[in-house]
């Protein structure tokens, strides 16, 4: 009992000894809580330095971006921002309502937070005012507030090139196109000339942005190139936007779908077709062909979208644009020689020409008797417009591949054989054949000798392919002077409508008009003779009136 | 003696009102007040980050519910006899681990932790109402001076704890379980456990904050952030800090504050940063004041009680109550990693407020004057 007793007392002795140091503890840790909390308001908060990166003087200015013909696209021009010094400032608030009268989009939430700040001395409140707008601010004489001076990067040309050139952000490095492309070197102060010439590319443009309008169409895109170099002479991807207001645009138009999206190209690829089958000798253009039916491959049944049953050489089955007809020159190839043949082209490599946008094709690697024939007519393989044109430009030029490219002096490899010369001239009649008599008529252009290649590729939606009228890709390639062609246009429309949902319809007219405007601009002649003078149609070419859309 | 008997002779309503901590008790009404205050004035701006309509008053309104609640709460458990407290603390232990396995099932997902469950259309956190229950039950079972009892009942709390602990971390909340172990430990500790005992007691706690560093990703990047402020996101306890020094020592005046428009926190976890943006930094060492003004007159009463039960859960309840009020303050003045630690009474939210309520009630009944205990 008495050693049960003395046990408790030694228990409760402990407790009370152990249950004071925690206590105490306890105590501690209020007592330094609350100091530290009076602390925080007593001690000065360290002065913020008025510290900012300056531009040192010898960096020097970012470079200018000139077209071919030494016309100025993009330069530098010292602007002036405005800022705040929270410690400078007398009423934040009335001083905002001030400035709000100059500058009408300042965030008054965000900037009444961070301008009752103690702990900052540098607030950015606009970046970049007009000259008049820095005068008006310096007559309102708030205190605080200051300007420091800065580089703004202009396009004088505004949307024309929007793509190309890409864009900068608001600390000047190129965020898209050839400012982030050559972002390196234009920091440097190194100048870049690109190899568009500014007249083609306003010319087409204009002419995409009106067949935009007339076949009312979701957007469209084109690429002119110089076949013999595969110089890029102009690119066009509408949407577009204003490059001086980069980020103000919308994100969808930033995509430049002439390099950087793939598509399925549907009957331009029987370019590709026929003259691998004429150069490796299967065919010539006098070939019967046997188009009496659709031709089922198992399960597959590939048909023409304008059926019309009958043994018909060649010549006649690409003017046609006849699935069938492709389908069965490219059953004769051996295994393996078209993804060598589109290899030789360019196809099937992602493509760098000097952007920053590096467009990838799309294909599977099983490449079977099946997918040999659907890629023979343009199904089952996308690939970019730039590389569509550049592989139709080595087939039409001098059968060489020349990496296509948009800046002047661009390190690239020598050009490749791909055909030879008979393949070539041939190609070159088909498509002659082609605006001439066939799918791309309304191409056709009184005084020049032109060649191209309609398609029409039904817009894959959800795994199938779209069987709506108004969901179709459609695009016209075409070169001119068709003889030794000197200009290569490729033309795509996204989503005409019906009727002019075809390739025939809907691109084919641009082209003409294209070459129509552009033609003169490059030095080619329309051969005119005294007999055609006579014609309605020759007097408006011969006095270069640009047709208005007779269609 | 006449006096006492006086008091005696009165009704039980009047004898237990009389033997009631009337400073603490009107202690803790001015704070849960003050609290609804600092809601109203936070809310002004968190309403803007729920997309709330600002005149809606939502948070004030539940606020006031709660407190409302809270007060019999606290009042009915005061009443009540140390037989009543601890089979009480058993049942609501019992309900609390119900209500965490029920979390982990059909948990509501907030901020990427099910810390709730829905209850009759309220949501509860199972977990603030298990930090009272846990308390006390651990009390009943230290409270033996037997030793074989003892150390046969510390191998029972040890389970429940692990039991505990082991459903709280799968929800997780890493925090929580971290204030079980220390108060379980504190108790432990104050009941007597050899020395040698205590070291190892001490190493299983570093042990479990180094493997929570190692295996939970989560409280592994708020440490690091904490000790690294450029590893992440820090933006709550910078917001936090900024609001601190932007009060100064006098504030600048209530309602003028900007911190609450960027914290979605501020009406909770942040409101400490509230008060001191708009009361100042002296009000903020006032209020201070009174959560110790109230925490040691509660050490001061249970300390050297003779019932081993009552200083045992009186002892965890006080301890709690100051573990949870510095954790929050130092969390906003950036001293501490962040914890998801309310500031007691003055927070919002219905389950703090709940399991707040159980604590000062079990800690009213506790402090009651000696020999007028009703029933």
């Amino acid at each position: 009992m008495r050693k049960k007793k003395s046990k408790q007392v030694r228990l409760a002795e402990v407790a009370s000894f152990r249950s004071l140091l925690v206590v105490m503890l306890l105590l501690s840790g209020f007592i330094f809580t609350g100091v530290k909390l009076l602390w925080l308001g007593l001690v000065p908060i360290d002065e913020p330095e008025l510290k900012f990166a300056r531009v040192p003087e010898s960096m020097p200015i970012r470079g200018d971006i000139y077209d071919r013909n030494g016309v100025l696209l993009a330069t530098t021009l010292k602007v002036k921002s405005l800022y705040a010094d929270p410690k400078m400032m007398v009423d934040v608030q009335e001083s905002l309502f001030k400035l709000a009268t100059v500058v009408p989009t300042l965030d008054f939430k965000a900037l009444s937070k961070s301008l009752s700040s103690k702990t900052k001395r540098f607030v950015w409140l606009k970046r970049q005012l007009t000259p008049s707008q820095v005068k008006q601010v310096n007559d309102l004489g708030v205190p605080g507030v200051s300007f420091r001076e800065e580089y703004a990067r202009v396009y004088p040309h505004e949307s024309l090139m929007a793509h190309i050139l890409g864009g900068v952000t608001v600390d000047g490095n190129g965020i898209a196109g050839v400012e982030a492309s050559y972002n390196e070197d234009l920091l440097a102060g190194e100048d870049v000339y690109l190899t568009v010439d500014l007249g083609l590319q306003g010319q087409l443009r204009h002419v995409l942005q009106s067949n935009m309008e007339r076949v009312s169409a979701k957007s469209t895109w084109g690429v002119v190139m110089d076949p013999r170099t595969s110089e890029v002479l102009a690119m066009v991807s509408l949407p577009d936007y204003d490059p001086n207001h980069f980020g103000e645009a919308e994100r969808a138009s930033w995509f430049n779908k002439a390099v950087y999206g793939a598509y399925e190209m549907g009957s331009t690829f029987k370019v590709f077709t026929m003259a691998q089958g004429l150069e490796e000798g299967y065919v010539h253009a006098e070939t019967p062909l046997d188009i009496t039916k659709p031709l089922r491959i198992g399960r597959f049944t590939i048909n023409d979208s304008h059926p019309r049953y009958k043994v018909m050489t060649m010549r006649e089955a690409f003017r046609r644009s006849s699935n069938i007809g492709a389908a069965r020159v490219s059953d004769m190839f051996e295994t393996g020689a078209q993804e060598a043949f589109f290899a030789k082209l360019g196809l099937l490599t992602p493509l760098d020409i000097g952007l920053k946008e590096i467009g990838r094709p799309i294909y599977t690697n099983r490449w079977g008797r099946i997918q040999t024939m659907t890629r023979s007519y343009g199904h089952g393989i996308a690939v970019t417009p730039v590389q569509m044109a550049a592989g139709i430009g080595a087939i039409v030029s001098d059968g060489y591949y020349k990496h296509p490219h948009i800046v002047k002096g661009f390190d690239m490899d020598e050009p490749s054989y791909v055909v030879g010369d008979e393949t070539v001239q041939e190609v070159r009649n088909l498509l002659q054949n082609v605006v001439e008599e066939g799918t791309g008529r309304r191409a056709k252009l009184e005084g020049y000798a032109l060649g191209g290649k309609t398609g029409t590729a039904e817009k894959s939606i959800a795994g199938g392919y779209s069987k709506d009228e108004d969901h179709n890709l459609a695009s016209f390639v075409g070169v001119v002077p068709v003889d030794d062609p000197k200009l290569l246009a490729l033309i795509m429309v996204d989503e005409p409508k019906a009727p002019n949902n075809q390739g025939g319809s809907a691109a084919a007219p641009a082209f003409r008009q294209f070459v129509g405007r552009v033609a003169p601009m490059v030095g080619l002649r329309p051969k005119i003779t005294p007999y055609d003078l006579n014609k309605e149609v020759t007097k408006r070419v011969v006095q270069n009136e640009v047709q208005q859309a007779p269609w | 003696m006449s006096r006492s008997a006086k008091h005696v002779s009165s009704h039980p309503f009047m004898r237990w009102w009389r033997s009631l901590d009337h400073v603490s008790f009107f202690l803790i009404l001015s704070l849960m007040g003050f609290g609804l205050a600092a809601v109203m004035l936070a809310s002004l701006g968190v309403n803007d980050v729920y997309d709330l309509d600002s005149s809606s008053f939502h948070f004030t309104k539940r606020q006031t519910i709660f407190i409302f609640l809270a007060i019999p709460i606290i009042l009915l458990l005061s009443s009540c006899s140390y037989e009543m407290l601890k089979k009480l603390g058993f049942l609501i232990g019992i309900c609390s681990i119900l209500g965490i396995l029920a979390t982990l099932f059909l948990g509501q997902d907030v901020k990427g932790a099910s810390r709730w469950v829905r209850l009759f259309g309220v949501s509860l956190q199972p977990t603030e109402i298990m930090k009272p229950s846990l308390i006390v039950m651990t009390a009943a079972l230290l409270q033996t001076t037997d030793q074989k009892k003892w150390w046969r009942h510390f191998l029972y709390s040890f389970l429940l704890l692990a039991l505990v602990c082991t459903f709280t971390i799968m929800q997780p909340d890493f925090g929580t379980v971290l204030m079980f172990c220390t108060v379980w430990a504190v108790q432990v500790y104050l009941s007597g456990l050899p020395l040698s005992w205590v070291l190892w007691l001490l190493m299983g706690g570093v042990a479990i904050v180094l493997s929570a560093y190692s295996f939970l990703p989560h409280v592994k990047s708020r440490i690091e952030r904490f000790f690294d402020p450029a590893s992440g996101d820090s933006y709550q306890v910078d917001q936090a800090r900024e609001a601190l020094l932007n009060g100064g020592l006098f504030g600048q005046g209530p309602g003028e504050g900007t911190v609450k428009h960027y914290l979605p926190d501020a009406h909770t976890d942040f409101i400490f940063a509230v008060i001191a943006e708009e009361f100042g930094l002296i009000f903020c060492v006032v209020i201070l004041f009174l959560y110790s003004f109230f925490v040691f007159r509660g050490f001061s009463e249970v300390l050297d009680h003779k019932n081993r039960f009552v200083f045992l859960a009186g002892f965890g309840l006080l301890f709690t109550i100051s573990l949870q009020v510095l954790i929050n303050v130092c969390v906003v003045m950036n001293l501490l990693p962040t914890t998801g630690m309310t500031l007691p009474f003055i927070s919002y939210g219905g389950s703090a407020m709940l399991g707040m309520s159980i604590t000062v009630g079990f800690l009213l009944a506790f402090t009651r004057k000696k020999g007028r205990r009703v029933a």
